[in-house]
Parts: C-alpha cells; sequence; structure tokens
C-alpha cells in the first residue's frame, strides 16, 4: 500500500514524467553550483532514459563522472566508476565534446591524491595528457594537457625530468604563441626555470612574456612584478630592468603590500619614486626613504 | 466590599499555622477596618489594587499578545517582501547604523512593499545558528559570512551562497551621480569610477574581500576595512606627565610605561600603562613580529613571491638562516615581553570585554586593538581618546638596529562581507540592497554612523576614525612559528612562559630548540604536513577545474568561465602538487623528503 501511495505520488509521478532534457538541465545547473552529489541521481536517469551515445547520454555520462571523481569525501569506488564512465564515454563517442576533457580527467585521476593512500601514476597520467595533445591539437584543451605533461615531468624531480619539462613547453609555446594559456604556460616556466634550474636569467625572461602576454593572475600581478624586479636587482644586477617593474608594481599594484618597499628599491637605485595615489587619504606618519635620491633629482620626484 | 471580596489576596494558601487561609476569612473579617476606609460605591467597587494588577496582567498579556499577532503579519503579509539580513556586530552603534540605512532603503522602495530586517545574533552562537538555519532551509536572505563552517569553507558557501560574479562587472546603480551628493572631493576621476566602473571596481580593495579564490568567484560584499591601532587616555597621560603627546618611539614608550607606574605608585593609585588580555598582546606579537622579522624576507623568500611562507620559514629554523641566537629575533622577543611587563599583571586571564573596561574606566593608560572596537572605545570612554600607530624604534634607542618598519595595510582585504543565501525567495531585492549599502553614499553612512572604515571608493570615515586609514607605508614578510602543528602549539606555550616572566630568554631558546628538532613534531614532521597541506589543496582546485570546465562544455557558465578556469589550472598547476615543497627540502638538507609516517 505504502509502495502504491509513494508510486502515485505528485512528486513520484512528475519526476517520471519530467522530460530528459529538463532532467539534464537541472543536473547540469546543479553541478554549475558546486553541487556534487544530488545531480548523480539526476544524470543516472537521464543515462537510463536515453539512447547510449545520444548527445544526452554523453553530457550525462559526463556529468555522473565529475561528480563521482569530486563528491566528498571522495573514495576508492566512486573513482574506479568515474574512470569507467569516462572511458565508456571515450570509446562509445569519441567525437563527443566531452571525450578530451574525459581523457584529460582519467589522467587528472592517475596524477592526483584522490583519497587516502591513493597510488599516483605520472606515467599513466603523462601518457593521457600526450594523448589529448595528439588527438584534440587545435583544442584549447591540448594546451593545458601539455602544461599538465610539463607538471608531471617536474614532480619526478630529477634534471632529466625537469628538462623535459621545459623543453615540452618551451616547444609548443614556439608552436602556439598566442595560446589562451601562453602567458601561465611562462609563468609556470619561469619558476621552474628560477627554482629547479637556477637559471635566473631565463626565469626573468618567461615572467616578462608572461607580463606581456596578460598575466592570468588577477589581482595578484604584484607579486611576478616583484619576482622581476628582485631577480633584476639580486641576480642578474639589470638596474633598469629592476626600476622598470619596481615602477611598475608602484604604479598598478598599489593594494599588494609591496608597493612601499618598492618605492624604498628605487630610492636606492636612484630611480623617481612614484607616489601610492590609491592611499592619498592616509595621513599619518611616513617613514623615510632610506637612500638619498640622486643630485639631479628633486625630493617631490622621490614622492617624500 | 472588602478587597478579599473582590477576590485578591492569596486565599488559597497557607497561613502560618498551616490552615487553609480560606478558612480564615472570619478571622481577617473580625478586624476592624482602618479608620480612614469608606465603603465603595458604584464603578469604584470594582477598582482596588488587585483588580489593577489582573488588568495590568491581561492588559500587558493582550497587548503582547496584539505585538506577537501584528509581527507575524508584518513578516507573513502576503504584499509585503520581507529581507532579513543577519550579522553578529553587536558592538556600540553598529546596529543603529546598520538600521539607519535600512529605513532609507525601506523608504526609498516603500512602493515596492520591500522590508528589510536585521536579525542581530550574537557572535557566541551565530556559527552554529547560520549552520542550522542553512541546512534547515530557513536562513536569512542575507548573512554576515564568517563563523559558520558553512559559510567558511569553499564548497559549503558555493552550496549555499550566491556566486556574484557576473553581477559584479556591472556598474552599481546606487554610485549614479544623483547619489553622490556626499562625496567631498568632487574629483572627475573618482566620480567616473563610482558612476561606470564595475561594481567591484567601487571598492577600495577591487572587492577582494569578497572573492574566494578556491571557487574563482565572489560570494560576498565587503562592508568595511579594518586596521589596529594604540589607543590612549588623552587626559590621564596628561595628568601624569604633563603633556597628551603620545610616545613617538618605542623607547619613549618603554620609559612612559616606567613613568606611569611611578606616577601610580606616587598618587596611591593602581594604574597599568596598557590594557592587555592575550587577545591584546597578540596584537602587539603581529604587528613586532612583522617589525623584526621582515628582514628575513631576503635569506628566506626562496621562491621571491615578496613573502615568507610557513614553511620557508621552517625551512630557515632547520637551515639556521634564522635562529632564536639573532640579535633581531632577541629583539623582537624583548619587546613584547616588556610590552607585556606593562599589561595589567592578571592579563592571561583576562577577557577582550575586561580590558575595554579597564581602559574605560582609567584604570589603564594605553590599549592596542583594531578598528571594530573603536566605536565602543570612542563610547565607552568619558575622558578624551588619542589614537596611535605603533611606536618603532627611534634612531639611537635600543632595538633601532633591527626593526625600522611597521606593517603595511596596503594589501589588506575588507571585511564583514555579506552574501546572500540561496534560500532566498527574493535574490534581486537581496542584491539590491547589498549594491545599496555598499554604495559610496549609504556605506559612508554606515561606517560613520557605526566608527568604521568604509570601502567605497571616495568615502571619508568618520572624523575621529582618520587615524585608521590604512598605510601602505610598511612591510609585510614575517616570520614565525604558523603551520607547525603539533610543535607550535608547544612552542607557543615556551613562548607564552616567557612574555609571562616565568622563563628566561635562554630557557624558552633551549625549549624550542628541543621541540623542533624532535623527530616526531619536528621539521621532518612539519615539512611532510606542509606537503600533505598543499596536495590537498591541489585536490581541491580540482573541483573548482571540473566545475568550470563542466560550465564551459555544457553551456552553463558566463562570460568569465574561460579566464576562471585558466587561473585555477594555473594555480593548480603551479604547485605541482606539493611537489616544490618535495624538492625545496631536498635541496635545503640533501637527503629523500620524509615520508609519510
Amino acid at each position: 500500500m505504502l509502495f502504491v501511495l509513494i508510486g502515485c505520488s505528485p512528486s513520484g509521478a512528475s519526476a517520471h514524467q519530467r522530460p530528459v532534457a529538463e532532467v539534464l538541465a537541472q543536473g547540469s545547473s546543479e553541478l554549475a553550483q558546486f553541487t556534487f552529489d544530488h545531480p548523480r541521481s539526476l544524470f543516472s536517469e537521464v543515462i537510463a532514459r536515453s539512447a547510449k551515445g545520444s548527445p544526452e547520454w554523453q553530457q550525462a555520462t559526463f556529468g555522473l563522472a565529475v561528480c563521482l571523481q569530486n563528491n566528498s569525501p571522495v573514495v576508492a569506488e566512486a573513482i574506479t566508476e568515474a574512470s569507467r564512465l569516462y572511458s565508456e564515454l571515450i570509446a562509445t563517442s569519441p567525437e563527443s565534446t566531452f571525450a578530451p576533457r574525459a581523457t584529460l580527467n582519467l589522467g587528472r585521476i592517475a596524477e592526483l591524491v584522490d583519497y587516502f593512500k591513493d597510488p599516483v601514476d605520472l606515467e599513466a597520467a603523462r601518457a593521457r595528457y600526450s594523448e589529448v595533445m595528439t588527438r584534440w591539437p587545435d583544442q584549447d584543451i591540448a594546451s593545458e594537457a601539455a602544461l599538465r605533461l610539463a607538471s608531471a615531468y617536474a614532480q619526478e624531480d630529477t634534471t632529466e625530468a625537469n628538462t623535459k619539462a621545459i623543453a615540452t613547453l618551451e616547444t609548443w609555446l614556439a608552436q602556439h604563441p598566442k595560446d589562451p594559456l601562453a602567458s601561465g604556460m611562462y609563468q609556470w616556466l619561469g619558476d621552474t626555470y628560477y627554482m629547479r634550474a637556477a637559471d635566473a636569467k631565463q626565469a626573468v625572461r618567461c615572467y616578462i612574456a608572461a607580463d606581456d602576454l596578460g598575466l592570468l593572475w588577477r589581482g595578484r600581478e604584484g607579486i611576478v612584478y616583484w619576482r622581476i624586479a628582485q631577480i633584476a636587482e639580486r641576480k642578474l644586477k639589470d638596474r633598469d630592468l629592476a626600476v622598470r617593474y619596481y615602477t611598475k608594481l608602484c604604479e598598478k599594484a598599489q593594494t599588494s603590500g609591496k608597493a612601499f618597499e618598492a618605492q624604498l628599491a628605487l630610492s636606492r637605485l636612484g630611480a623617481p619614486v612614484p607616489e601610492l595615489t590609491a592611499f592619498a587619504a592616509y595621513k599619518g606618519p611616513r617613514p623615510p626613504l632610506i637612500d638619498p635620491p640622486p643630485p639631479h633629482q628633486s625630493q617631490a620626484e622621490v614622492g617624500k | 466590599m472588602s478587597d478579599l471580596e473582590l477576590g485578591g489576596g492569596n486565599n488559597l494558601d497557607e497561613d502560618e499555622d498551616g490552615k487553609p487561609a480560606v478558612a480564615n476569612f472570619t478571622k481577617r473579617l473580625a478586624k476592624p477596618k482602618p479608620p480612614t476606609a469608606t465603603p465603595s460605591r458604584g464603578w469604584r467597587r470594582f477598582v482596588g489594587l488587585n483588580a489593577i494588577g489582573v488588568l495590568l496582567l491581561v492588559g500587558s498579556a493582550g497587548w503582547s499578545g496584539l505585538r506577537v499577532l501584528s509581527i507575524h503579519n508584518e513578516n507573513n503579509d502576503p504584499n509585503v517582501k520581507t529581507i532579513r539580513i543577519s550579522h553578529w556586530q553587536l558592538e556600540s552603534g553598529y546596529r543603529e547604523a546598520m538600521q539607519s540605512v535600512i529605513d532609507d532603503y525601506n523608504a526609498m522602495h516603500a512602493a515596492e512593499h520591500v522590508r528589510i530586517v536585521q536579525v542581530p545574533v550574537t557572535e557566541r552562537i551565530y556559527g552554529q545558528w547560520l549552520n542550522v538555519n542553512l541546512i534547515a532551509d530557513n536562513a536569512p536572505d542575507i548573512a554576515e559570512l564568517g563563523m559558520a563552517r558553512l559559510a567558511t569553507t569553499g564548497e559549503s558557501v558555493a552550496k549555499y551562497f550566491m556566486p556574484l560574479g557576473r553581477e559584479v562587472l556591472k556598474p552599481n546603480p546606487y554610485d549614479a551621480e544623483k547619489y553622490l551628493d556626499d562625496l567631498e572631493e568632487r574629483n572627475p576621476d573618482i566620480i567616473k569610477r563610482l558612476t561606470t566602473a564595475p561594481w567591484r571596481e567601487t571598492m577600495v580593495d577591487g572587492m577582494r574581500g569578497g572573492y574566494k579564490q578556491d571557487l574563482q568567484d565572489y560570494y560576498s560584499v565587503p562592508m568595511a576595512f579594518f586596521t589596529q591601532r594604540m589607543f590612549y587616555n588623552r587626559d590621564l597621560l596628561r595628568e601624569i606627565t604633563g603633556t597628551d603627546q603620545p610616545p613617538q618611539s618605542l623607547g619613549q614608550l618603554f620609559a612612559l610605561g616606567e613613568r606611569i607606574r611611578a606616577w601610580g605608585t606616587e598618587h596611591g593609585r593602581v594604574i597599568d600603562p596598557i590594557a592587555g588580555t592575550r587577545y591584546h598582546r597578540d596584537v602587539f606579537v603581529w604587528n613586532y613580529r612583522v617589525t623584526f622579522t621582515n628582514a628575513y624576507q631576503t635569506e628566506l623568500d626562496t621562491d621571491v613571491s615578496g613573502s615568507i611562507t610557513p614553511i620557508e620559514a621552517w625551512a630557515g629554523w632547520q637551515s639556521g638562516k634564522i635562529s632564536l641566537k639573532d640579535p633581531a629575533l632577541r629583539a623582537y622577543f624583548e619587546v613584547v615581553r616588556k610590552i607585556c611587563e606593562m599589561f595589567n599583571p592578571n592579563f592571561a586571564a583576562m577577557d577582550r570585554d575586561q580590558a575595554i573596561a579597564a581602559f574605560a574606566s582609567g584604570k589603564s593608560a594605553m590599549m592596542a586593538t583594531g578598528s571594530w572596537d573603536g566605536q565602543s572605545i570612542f563610547n565607552g570612554c568619558k575622558f578624551s581618546v588619542g589614537v596611535m600607530n605603533f611606536p618603532m624604534p627611534a634612531p639611537g634607542e635600543p632595538y633601532a638596529d633591527y626593526g625600522k618598519y611597521s606593517i603595511s595595510e596596503a594589501s589588506s582585504a575588507g571585511g564583514s562581507g555579506f552574501g546572500i543565501t540561496r534560500n532566498t525567495k527574493y535574490p534581486e531585492i537581496s542584491l539590491d540592497f547589498l549594491r545599496f549599502i555598499s554604495s559610496h553614499k549609504w556605506n559612508q553612512k554606515l561606517n560613520r554612523k557605526n566608527g568604521w572604515l568604509p570601502i567605497a571608493v571616495g568615502t571619508t570615515p568618520a572624523e575621529r576614525m582618520v587615524p585608521f586609514m590604512p598605510t601602505p607605508y610598511g612591510v609585510i614578510s614575517d616570520a614565525g612559528f604558523g603551520e607547525g602543528y603539533e610543535a607550535e602549539t608547544k612552542i607557543s606555550g615556551q613562548i607564552d612562559r616567557f612574555f609571562l616572566g616565568e622563563i628566561t630568554y635562554e630557557d624558552m631558546r633551549a625549549g624550542v630548540d628541543t621541540l623542533m628538532a624532535d623527530p616526531k613534531i619536528g621539521f621532518d614532521h612539519i615539512w611532510f604536513k606542509a606537503f600533505e597541506k598543499e596536495r590537498d589543496q591541489s585536490r581541491s582546485l580540482e573541483r573548482t577545474i571540473a566545475v568550470q570546465s563542466a560550465r564551459q562544455l555544457m553551456g552553463t557558465g558566463d562570460d568569465e568561465t574561460s579566464a576562471k578556469l585558466l587561473e585555477t589550472i594555473l594555480d593548480q598547476a603551479i604547485g605541482n602538487n606539493g611537489n616544490n615543497l618535495r624538492h625545496l627540502y631536498q635541496v635545503q638538507n640533501g637527503k629523500p623528503f620524509p615520508e609519510e609516517q
């Protein structure tokens, strides 16, 4: 009797009568709002009600796999099922718009520690990233795969692997200089040259290239400006470059917290010191800029 | 007719003999009436003290009932759109300031039958209260984010609060020129920015305070800036020193502390130089740690990011690039200990309110806290209150070689952020109110009345809050024992004992060195925990990437989705799943990274 009542309930009835497209749209919308638990049942329903390989099936299969991969707490069984779904999607609909991301996500599953004691398989991850670069070379996701491939090499942390990591991206960037992720790749290369190859000159070249393309870090540009200026001043002894980026920091990244130190550096280097106009309302004490300006500059120029 | 006959009195109670009081009626009636008492006639027969009491009781109950009903009707009036906004700001003046802005909004939108209602909840239970209501789908339409786990962690915020990313790209209609009549400086650039720039650009911090990096979106709108300063009792300073000028240097602060103690002894009064608690001590700790350890940035900031991360500091402690033997470190610890000696002796056992009360009652001459306490202190003190920056060592003074600059407040993000809950029936009105309260005119009004620092571009604070305006003329790096897990807790205990004067600097140093070298909780354990944390953060970013890429593929994204996806991919890739730490460890220590223990 209870089952009959439940079966006859309005909600139960409407769930079965809702068009597949509506259920799919709801699942996709919930997933877009960082909800991973509830959409699983919606995507499962679409999979059950759609023809295998149909556009609805592809989207629902991908959606369900994403939910399983990311629903907290992540468990081994869910990751296994997500992998199966991604593989099934790629095998059934290799031309699907979801296939490249599904392939890349298989690489992510191999690379990341998804649950306690989950083994990392960098080689398997690299194979997936290479596959994306080879099969979909003209899609944006190929550049992400290139960055992932380089990172998966760097994580080996051997001289040989670091060299491969750098070569991977340098080659890619030479072929795809205007890639949407190019700026990010240059920034990653800058870090890798500086931290892993101890090559300050190449690091600065890459950071500048990233800046010229437009940094992907919005609101955090000051970190890159500071890095270029500091390496230029301390390692490369390139005064002009240091002045250029300390000045840029004072002008474009006043809220980075490093603007006053950039002012001190400009004073130290004998360069004009821009005012921190964003803080004009501050009327309290201001420490002096220690190093005296060169004779040709007035006090006003150095922002006293 | 007597009062008893009107039914008053405890006639069913027992008397002293234990007999029912009713049985004693006749006894009482037999007592002679006072000579002045005359029998009541007409309407007067119904009036007596007991009758008035009953009437008052019935009246009060009736009035209460009506009030409950009227509030219930107001809240459930189908013609009125009620928006509830919750917060935990019970400081003096906040609710009144918020109400004045709410009143303006309600008046402006009366024709649309919109009513904003604030729901202040004490911070002691705010988190629990909000968590419960979010889960129960009964949360207020707008809530101050924080305190509650569900209003803090990325996943929960995404689940229970609305993203504002699309909205912050549009200009704020309440910054239209007709509303800029309170703009003091008619700077064309400011007017242009307020009237035409995206909403987020009309905030001094670019709305950074409302941005959730892990979700790559804006989930709250900050209402104010917060900074820390020292307060001082001008009248008391004048009485003691002959001038109300505050100390201009650290040396002068210590000299003033000694003078205050001596003056108290001379005048038979107990006056502490500074009102303190552990909370207020940490205000000094934070400010002076930056001053005295910033210079380590050159050595410790391995990735040249402009700040010393906790693990970079630990790497420094391990390599000896920073040591408690260093004069700069010793200077820092001595300075804070001397400041603690200026506190009330029992400071470790006192709470925040007690310290404010001690300052307000003139038992302490100074105190250090944030601008959020400004209004309470200004309103609660009967004397003239001064505000000063944390004094630095002046040239020639002790410690001058080790600390020159105070903390920079330029990178401060706004606080007291409000977000829109997903259960609201009126997301458009909630959003509209957030635009209203964060606009130049009303953000300035809110914060001037409340005594906080407004955050909208072109605003100015109340006159007495001007000294709190954020200074960019300082530094931001510091090295401490943060993110040291078990070792940090035990090291903090050693440091506490030193600040309390229980152990010497040498004893503290020996204790801290022993803890850092402990194989179970020391350096290697901390390295591993840091690696684990970075690896987890990387995994957490995978969720953001999953959602952004799904939005892109499923057509549920917006113009910003691609940019957000690329930025998150870079954020994740740049950390190499925590393996940069492994590399740093191996380069520094020349041995394999300590694996899972």
